[in-house]
């Protein structure tokens, strides 16, 4: 066929990430019905949230992602000394996330903001928590190809992990690169 | 351009179009456009995410066409949802 190949077997973690997507579309679409009800709670309770701390963690994200996509590239060109060490250094930007993450929720904690404090934040803790989830798996499974990518051939199954796992992880950025605005943006631009 | 190199200067946009967006946002920079800019920044950064970095220009088409979709339909619903809540 004329029309340009996939680079080898299309993954089957697509499937799996278009449906966490979809549901993520779905929150999206109950935060602004819900938005919608209450606007001023919302804005109000949005420009409680620290802007920077999000910027923050969007530019941990975005580092982190690039980090796992210049893996995926020297594993291509058969170089595992680069592959681990961008994994690596992958997880630790990576972990960054997690330490701001932290920082935010005791914050709002010690203001006594928790999830039962109004419509707006119940969806700050509930979406964040549940990206949060889907961090943390991304943090094990590039653990575990950093694992084993220690003694793995560079071809066939390994690759397709990889480049899953890769993708994975970049579904996690991409997710809070809608996040960030809505939660964190929104009250400061209306 | 060799491809380690793109994936550098995509990760570059990506932060300058990052902070771009949250400065916008904090200034009120394009005053009643503020939230149409912002949402279409992280419809631009999201697009080079997954067309880049998830490499979707390289895989079959539907699935490209299934992430185009879901973001434009994203921030398209985000947008007219914030005007119409403005009253």
């Amino acid at each position: 066929m004329p029309e340009q190949q996939p680079r080898g077997e299309v993954p089957s973690i697509w499937a799996f990430i278009t449906a966490d997507v979809l549901a993520f579309a779905l929150f999206f679409v109950l935060f602004m019905a819900e938005r919608g009800r209450q606007v001023a709670l919302f804005d109000q309770s949005s420009l409680q949230l620290d802007a920077n701390l999000g910027l923050l963690n969007t530019l941990i994200l975005i580092t982190s992602s690039w980090l796992v996509a210049l893996g995926v590239e020297a594993a291509r060109h058969g170089k595992r000394l680069a592959l681990r060490r961008w994994l690596l250094l992958a997880m630790l930007v990576g972990a960054g996330f997690a330490v701001t993450k932290f920082i935010e929720y005791s914050a709002k904690i010690g203001h006594g903001i928790t999830m039962l404090s109004n419509d707006f934040f119940m969806f700050y803790f509930a979406l964040t928590g549940i990206h949060f989830l889907h961090f943390l798996v991304g943090i094990g499974v590039l653990l575990m190809l950093w694992m084993q990518a220690r003694d793995r051939e560079l071809s066939g199954t390994f690759m397709v992990w990889l480049e899953s796992g890769g993708i994975y992880w970049h579904m996690v950025d991409l997710l809070w690169i809608v996040l960030f605005p809505m939660l964190y943006l929104l009250g400061r631009s209306a | 351009m060799n491809a380690s190199r793109k994936l550098t200067v995509i990760w570059l946009v990506l932060v300058c179009a990052t902070i771009a967006g949250w400065a916008l946002a904090e200034n009120h920079g394009a005053g009643r456009w503020t939230v149409v800019c912002v949402m279409l920044f992280a419809l631009f950064k999201a697009r080079l995410v997954f067309l880049h970095f998830m490499e979707l220009t390289v895989a079959p088409f539907a699935w490209r066409l299934i992430f185009e979709a879901w973001i434009a339909a994203c921030v398209a619903m985000i947008v007219a949802m914030q005007w119409i809540g403005r009253g």
